[in-house]
């Protein structure tokens, strides 16, 4: 196979476009200073093209929220610092832009939802006046205009009753239905991109069924880009064309969904994979990854993932392998991907020269 | 342990619990909330029971007023044929020995100001005649091996351990006594999915080890189906259906279980053929249940009879189910359709 040094810039669409909606390249966020510095996320690059739906999938630790807020210009000030790296928009660079341009992009071209709804929602305004004031605010609307949109909106959405609904305060919603007014407030202005970070992780499982089945066809009706972050690889395989699955601040591999979970081409998307009991398999025992993730203020040297791997050799430790091209829209951070990718797809542990387990 | 098959270790019977609504400047109880009515189940030894529902279901009432955290207030609730629960609380001096409980969170559930030795040590200070004062050093480094913790960490504070072995050292404080039955409320819900399979593995090994039974509150039912040997399923204070594991993942009968397990995200939905029924809506508020059946203004099954007649908790097809219509998946029959209002 062919192998080449991944950019990504186009891994995510090969030809839809020649330029992608976003494409963040070789980002690296730090928190704090000195000894006790968090290095968040390091050189993490990825695109998304128009329509499409990327999943960034990590556990905790893991950047995925570091690099929604780096796109949304959301990083604590004081506290954190973007070290390297580009975010473009639509072909501009909103980290190097002042900050109105993307206060301007915000709402209106990228919107983002949250994992918690009650704290992104004001309680003492009823929820109508709040998903008014996209309309008034960003486009000018009357308060007649804008609420003649707003129970639109709503029963887009699927709030029953919204006329009366409209008027409850947030408080008064279950956490499906706040979600949806989160929801409809994210996709009032019909953003280009909608950033969506853990949205169904506080929901009960009948109601995050329902979520992603309402994102899935908003997407689709509005051609909206999707950027899926999640720790739950279950949630996101029905509805993201490309996963990139990050560890310790970095993305470890990269490529379509469906190729992704058949066929994983690193140590770490095997193990995670390997480590879930599928309701349809039926395993006796899980095969749970070793060890604990890093301490992000002292990362492994090399391969962050070198300490758990059943594959790791001396040369892991050596220096940061870097995210290769692997076949044609795959990528792998594994410098040993093609001696042990057989292994990876199996179900089972079989490492070639691994530790026993 | 020598143990009486024929005695349940664990016996909840037709167990009720309420919370007061308070209001007025008074704080005067102006009504209840039921958090749980009639529930009813039991755990033999060396067995473990899944108990799984949505927030609010009443699941985690049940799991405290179990090991006496919240007082009950109808019902029993016996401990190897022994009722612990006479009014409305449970013993707390013979509870604990027989009965512990592993808790979510890992960080909340720990004494920062206590090392491990103390966290450990605290029971056997309470419950002296446990472990001999001359064998507790002993006990405590056997303890920390067998849960996968290194026994010279003993003196260190929980803020030194990671999510997954603060985990550890709940589960070793929750041997400590000994007991037979360790209720484990959601204790693999808040660790991240590579350490998740490492504590239910432990769990597992150490119910082949010591014989443990365990009740395992969860909302993740593919960790429950790996782990349990029968399920109880519960909605809004009620157990809807209870049976043994196939029984309940293999053929439910009751649709509230049957959409529940349909809206678990398969790994790789490619691979699977399956029909999804989704409930509608949101769950209700416990504060205010629909009358009849509780989960009938979200179930597709639904008619008439279901608002008005609550069903019994009924043998169907060899296990229990609530549901007037109880049966297989099978053609909607009610003319409700899946588009709310």
């Amino acid at each position: 196979m062919n192998r080449m040094p991944a950019d990504l810039s186009d891994a995510v669409a090969p030809s839809a476009e020649a330029q992608p909606l976003l494409r963040v390249q070789d980002l690296a966020v730090e928190f704090g200073s000195g000894p006790n510095t968090v290095h968040a996320l390091r050189s993490v690059g990825f695109s998304l093209a128009k329509g499409r739906t990327l999943a960034l999938l990590g556990e905790s630790g893991s950047g995925k929220s570091v690099t929604s807020l780096s796109i949304m210009g959301l990083l604590p000030r004081r506290s954190a610092h973007i070290t390297s790296g580009q975010v473009f928009f639509d072909g501009h660079d909103i980290i190097a832009a002042p900050q109105n341009y993307i206060r301007r992009l915000r709402g209106s071209e990228i919107a983002m939802i949250f994992q918690d709804p009650l704290s992104s929602l004001n309680p003492v305004q009823t929820v109508g006046h709040q998903i008014d004031e996209m309309f008034r605010r960003h486009r000018g609307a009357s308060r007649r205009q804008a609420r003649a949109q707003t129970l639109e909106l709503m029963r887009r959405v699927r709030i029953p009753d919204p006329r009366r609904r409209a008027s409850s305060y947030p408080h008064e919603f279950s956490g499906g239905m706040r979600q949806r007014v989160m929801i409809a407030m994210a996709i009032a202005l019909e953003p280009r991109l909608l950033i969506a970070d853990e949205p169904t992780t506080a929901l009960d499982v009948t109601v995050q069924a329902q979520i992603v089945e309402l994102l899935t066809e908003l997407r689709d009706e509005r051609g909206m880009a999707l950027l899926f972050i999640t720790h739950d690889l279950g949630v996101v395989a029905p509805l993201a064309d490309e996963v990139a699955v990050m560890y310790a601040g970095r993305i470890v591999e990269n490529g379509p969904t469906r190729q992704v979970y058949d066929r994983p081409l690193h140590p770490y998307t095997a193990g995670l994979l390997r480590s879930l009991p599928d309701m349809s398999e039926g395993r006796e025992r899980l095969l749970p990854i070793d060890g604990n993730p890093p301490d992000l203020r002292a990362v492994p040297p090399g391969c962050a993932f070198a300490p758990r791997c059943p594959y790791a050799i001396p040369e892991c430790r050596a220096q940061i392998p870097p995210l290769l091209r692997f076949g044609g829209d795959r990528a792998s951070a594994c410098i040993r991907v093609e001696d042990i990718a057989d292994g990876l797809s199996q179900s089972v542990e079989v490492p070639g020269t691994g530790k026993p387990r | 342990m020598t143990t009486d098959l024929t005695t349940k270790w664990l016996e909840v019977r037709d167990v009720n619990i309420d919370y007061p609504i308070r209001g007025g400047i008074f704080r005067r109880v102006k009504g209840h909330v039921s958090a749980v009515s009639g529930a009813s189940f039991d755990v033999a030894p060396g067995e473990t029971l899944g108990l799984v529902g949505e927030s609010g279901c009443g699941k985690t009432s049940l799991a405290r007023a179990i090991v006496g955290l919240t007082p009950t207030s109808h019902g029993q609730i016996l401990v190897e044929g022994q009722d612990v629960s006479r009014g409305g609380t449970v013993d707390r001096q013979i509870m604990p020995r027989r009965v512990q409980m592993v808790f979510q969170d890992p960080f909340s559930s720990l004494n920062p100001r206590m090392t491990v030795r103390q966290i450990i040590g605290r029971a056997w200070q309470i419950h002296q005649d446990v472990v001999p004062p001359s064998d507790r050093e002993a006990t405590l480094a056997d303890l920390l091996a067998r849960v996968g913790l290194n026994p010279d960490h003993a003196d260190r504070y929980p803020h030194q351990f990671s999510g997954g072995q603060r985990q550890r050292i709940g589960i070793a404080r929750a041997l400590a006594l000994r007991p037979h039955v360790i209720v484990c409320d959601e204790a693999v819900s808040a660790l991240d999915v590579s350490i998740r399979a490492q504590i239910v593995n432990l769990l597992q090994d150490l119910q082949v080890e010591l014989g443990i039974a365990y009740l395992f509150i969860a909302h993740d039912l593919s960790i429950v189906e790996h782990l349990c040997d029968r399920v109880a399923v519960m909605y809004l204070g009620k157990i809807v259906e209870i049976g043994n594991r196939d029984q309940i993942f293999r053929s439910p009968t009751h649709p509230y279980t049957q959409s529940l397990l349909d809206s678990v995200p398969v790994t790789r939905p490619w691979r699977v053929n399956r029909s999804v029924s989704l409930a509608n809506g949101d769950p209700p508020s416990p504060a205010n249940p629909p009358s009849g059946c509780r989960f009938h203004t979200r179930c597709p099954r639904a008619r008439q009879i279901c608002a008005d007649v609550e069903p019994p908790l009924a043998e169907h097809d060899a296990r229990l189910s609530a549901c007037h219509f109880a049966g297989p998946r099978g053609p909607v029959v009610a003319d409700t359709d899946r588009s709310p209002a």
